[in-house]
């Protein structure tokens, strides 16, 4: 079976699930089921991995001191506001619902079955493709062989790289927001006046 | 009728509205959820328009006839027909983003953020007649809405499921009239079909929630004075007037610096409640007024105000106006007097606990010094970010140290009418010892008048014994009360953490035998590993079930009566005889050292349950030593509390577990049968009795572990 490139980010203090069977089964579809035991951890891994594609699944109610509420916060504030994060918990879904106010993706039970997290998984991985985010993405593993850098981009009278423009995606900043529109309505520009076709 | 003249002669008298549907059904009906709300959204759109005066008339509205009407009419700065076009028609744009001030004279901060304002009118009534002048124009613009129109489009266009139909325009008609006053300005709302009745409890309800727009600290903003007209008493035409209590039991108000960076605290010391300044937190300065009711000021407030104002907790204002989290109008005050957690603290000092229904305060920020302390977008809280957390935990600690101050006064009032009763003994004594010096002395007559005095002084000084003695026993009976009290509150924290462990194992037992069901057999390595790892893991994890059961059953079975516990004569019952063999098994040598008698008058199996988890914690720590074993418990009394050290020579606790060892579930041990509920529980107990435990530095070299609990004399 091929396996997906999609990292599968873990942040879950228990020991225990490092091994556990449903870990084994989203394992057996992704190659790299990264598991940590604290936040800075995760961060870290999520971090030097920016220029792949990220799902989170997260544990509620980390070791004390550390919510999943706070890891998400600071995901969303610091690092990404796009990569799909998923709540993987013990406490009831309805307690959980109620506290989350950052954007997420699913919240899952852990008494749910494999099946039932591995699907969400999938469904959130389908959905990050379709990003911009995800298509750049995509473009720059693609084009690995050739330097990437010095492809400019100038957005906001400012000049960018590639992976500049990933980052301001990523958080949603006026300027990666603008790129992005700049970027739609170039497409449908080129597509309409049938100067670029689009190749299946 | 005279618009529609108007509208046919010049085709510019229409306006056309553009919208779509969702987003029209979004900001009216969804966001805007009650007409109490709508009506206060109004009011906030006045006062954003440098309004100082709003007028809300209520005409006809209870039986609704086609009379029926509400008005709401401000003098604000008005609204030109650009203004109309551009801003007020075009749905989910707010001009109030671009500039977050009003104009010159008054630079209010704008508080209709989410520029829903004008589809609270749709809550109200499903016509309106807007009427608005600017200051020295000649004309009054006048636009007629019609709401059930757009309704009747959104059902057609729902039916048809047509994609480019999103959009629309809708067609609005609009004419001038000659103003009477070329210096007036202002909007006039003109609400009519009116969808419901307003009941005198409406008006009412809308008065008290009105009054609660302006924060009654921020003293230094213009006036802004709203006046209610109906057609019933004592509302037929008021003034909506933020009350200002003067009855509360103790009144605090807490302010910052800025200039020194610091923010006033609260802090209690020995019977003064002290304001000191401490450096400014994460939220940024904040004011807070807090009046404390007790119970004789709880009486005479439901006296004076008689059910129309509420003890109803802590508000927040931002720039001297309510946040939308408290403008949300709740049928139930239940429902948001405590939106700051102020109630949901658990079980901790239960008796002393000041509730939101004690208290009213308002807090005041603005929106420049707080900038992070942002209105979540259901209206119904604040959005959870560090700093708003942080603002929740300042309130509390506040109420903390209010709450230590409280519980000093009570113990102080007590403790004065226990010596007051006693006084009053001695006082009687010696009024008994004077009469009988008097009748020595005293004619006939006199005399026998006095024996009946000095009988009726000794059967007062019998009531008065028998009054200290009641006092003493309801005393020891209050002090009983609350330990039992202490101990089931301590028992919802347990409920909860044993939930999410059982929950925990459950998830861990269904993954395996989910694994096992579906994938079983299979000849890959892989597989075949992990089979083994899951069957190993259904049977750990239903040990683990079992004893969260047994502790469980423990719990419940558990005696919770208080006994005076010899704390030195147990330990040394536990060391020399339960577990003695045990250790003399596994070859561990043990020490206990006390250097005094300590008596604790408290629940036995606590003292137990600690001991034996510290107890059973050192055994798995030492029992794989290579060497020497060791285990040792010591006890130190100093002035104010108890001090336990409880030590082993095992391979002791990296540093990054120190803080992890206490959580629940959490075991290094897990091969010896290790749950991770033992330190746990030592934790919980030690925190119940108002003590704290921790890992220090090891007193055994060069590895070991050695913790310590503190427990402090009660006062």
């Amino acid at each position: 079976m091929n396996k997906s490139q999609t990292n599968i980010i873990v942040i879950e203090d228990d020991e225990r699930f490092r091994g556990s069977a449903v870990l084994f089964l989203i394992g057996m579809h992704y190659e790299t089921v990264k598991f940590c035991l604290t936040m800075a951890e995760g961060i870290a891994f999520l971090t030097s991995h920016l220029d792949e594609k990220n799902i989170i699944i997260l544990d509620y109610q980390l070791s004390q001191g550390e919510m999943g509420n706070e890891v998400l916060h600071v995901i969303r504030k610091d690092i990404s506001k796009l990569v799909p994060v998923i709540f993987w918990t013990a406490n009831t879904i309805q307690e959980i619902a109620e506290i989350i106010s950052d954007k997420t993706y699913a919240v899952v039970s852990k008494t749910e079955s494999s099946e039932t997290l591995l699907s969400i998984i999938k469904q959130a991985e389908n959905e990050l493709n379709h990003t911009i985010e995800g298509a750049l993405e995509e473009w720059l593993v693609l084009e690995k062989g050739i330097s990437v850098d010095p492809y400019l981009i100038k957005v906001s009278k400012q000049e960018l790289t590639i992976k500049e423009i990933l980052n301001e995606l990523r958080l949603q900043t006026p300027t990666g927001q603008k790129f992005e529109k700049n970027l739609l309505m170039l497409t449908i520009d080129l597509l309409l006046r049938r100067k670029e076709k689009l190749n299946d | 009728m005279a618009e529609d003249n108007n509208s046919e002669a010049n085709k510019d008298n229409v306006l056309y509205w553009k919208f779509d549907v969702s987003t029209f059904r979004l900001l009216g009906r969804e966001l805007i959820t009650d007409r109490i709300t709508a009506l206060f959204e109004l009011v906030k759109n006045c006062y954003d328009a440098n309004s100082t005066k709003v007028i809300i008339e209520f005409i006809d509205v209870n039986p609704i006839s086609k009379n029926s009407k509400i008005i709401i009419w401000d003098n604000g700065y008005g609204m030109s027909l650009d203004d109309i076009k551009n801003k007020w028609m075009i749905i989910g744009t707010s001009n109030k983003r671009s500039s977050r001030i009003s104009p010159a004279p008054f630079y209010r901060k704008l508080v209709g953020k989410k520029g829903v304002g004008r589809f609270a009118v749709d809550k109200l009534g499903s016509k309106l007649l807007l009427r608005a002048k600017q200051e020295g124009q000649e004309e009054v613009i006048c636009l007629e809405l019609n709401w059930k129109e757009y309704e009747d489009l959104s059902n057609k266009m729902d039916l048809n499921q047509t994609s480019e139909a999103l959009f629309t325009n809708m067609r609005n008609v609009f004419w001038m009239e000659t103003a009477k006053r070329k210096e007036s300005h202002g909007v006039k709302l003109e609400v009519s079909e009116i969808r419901d009745f307003w009941s005198k409890q409406d008006i009412e309800r809308s008065y008290i929630q009105l009054s609660k727009l302006v924060s009654p600290i921020e003293l230094n903003i213009p006036s802004f004075e709203i006046i209610i007209k109906s057609q019933y008493d004592n509302f037929r035409n008021i003034k909506v007037k933020n009350t200002s209590f003067s009855n509360a039991s103790e009144e605090i108000k807490l302010s910052f610096n800025k200039s020194e960076n610091t923010q006033e605290v609260l802090k209690h010391s020995k019977g003064i409640l002290e304001i000191r300044n401490m450096p400014l937190r994460n939220f940024g300065p904040i004011k807070l007024r807090l009046l404390y009711f007790d119970l004789q000021a709880k009486r005479l407030f439901s006296k004076e105000y008689q059910g129309t104002e509420r003890i109803d907790g802590i508000k927040i204002y931002r720039d001297g106006i309510i946040t939308t989290p408290f403008a949300e109008y709740a049928g139930t005050v239940d429902e948001q007097r405590d939106i700051l957690g102020i109630d949901k603290r658990r079980w901790s000092g239960f008796f002393d606990k000041v509730s939101s229904r004690d208290i009213i305060g308002y807090l005041d920020i603005t929106d420049f010094d707080n900038p992070e302390i942002i209105d979540s977008t259901n209206r119904q809280d604040f959005v959870d970010n560090i700093q708003y957390q942080d603002l929740k935990r300042f309130i509390v600690e506040q109420l903390i140290e209010l709450e230590e101050y409280l519980a000093f006064k009570k113990k102080e009032v007590t403790n004065n009418t226990k010596s007051g009763l006693k006084n009053v003994k001695g006082d009687i004594k010696d009024f008994s010892n004077l009469v009988r010096e008097i009748k020595k002395t005293a004619p006939a007559p006199f005399k026998e008048r006095l024996t009946i005095l000095e009988k009726t002084a000794k059967l007062v000084q019998i009531q008065v014994s028998k009054g200290i003695k009641a006092f003493d026993e309801l005393e020891k009976e209050k002090v009983r009360q609350e330990n039992l009290f202490m101990s089931i509150m301590s028992l919802q924290d347990y409920a909860f953490e044993i939930a999410h462990v059982i929950n925990t194992s459950l998830s861990l037992i269904l993954g395996a035998a989910e694994f096992i069901k579906n994938y079983y057999p299979n000849s890959d390595k892989n597989f075949e590993d992990q089979f083994k790892i899951e069957a190993n893991r259904i049977f750990s994890e239903m040990t683990k079930l079992n004893q969260a059961v047994v502790f469980l059953l423990s719990y419940a079975q558990s005696n919770i009566s208080f006994v005076k516990i010899d704390i030195k004569k147990m330990t040394e019952n536990l060391f020399n005889d339960i577990y003695v063999e045990q250790f003399e098994k596994k070859g561990i040598s043990t020490e206990v050292n006390f250097d005094k008698n300590l008596i604790i008058n408290h629940n036995e199996q606590f003292f137990r349950d600690i001991f034996q988890n510290l107890i059973t914690n050192s055994i798995k720590a030492v029992e794989d030593n290579e060497g020497l074993k060791l285990i040792k418990c010591s006890g130190r009394v100093e002035s104010d509390k108890f001090i336990l050290l409880f030590s082993d020579n095992g391979p002791g606790i990296s540093e990054e577990d120190k803080e992890r060892v206490f959580n629940i579930y959490f075991t290094r041990t897990e091969e010896k049968g290790g749950a991770g509920i033992g330190l746990y529980i030592v934790k919980k107990r030690i925190e119940a009795m108002k003590g704290s435990v921790q890992v220090i530095e090891n007193e055994f070299k060069p590895t070991g572990t050695t913790i310590q609990l503190v427990l402090p004399f009660a006062d």
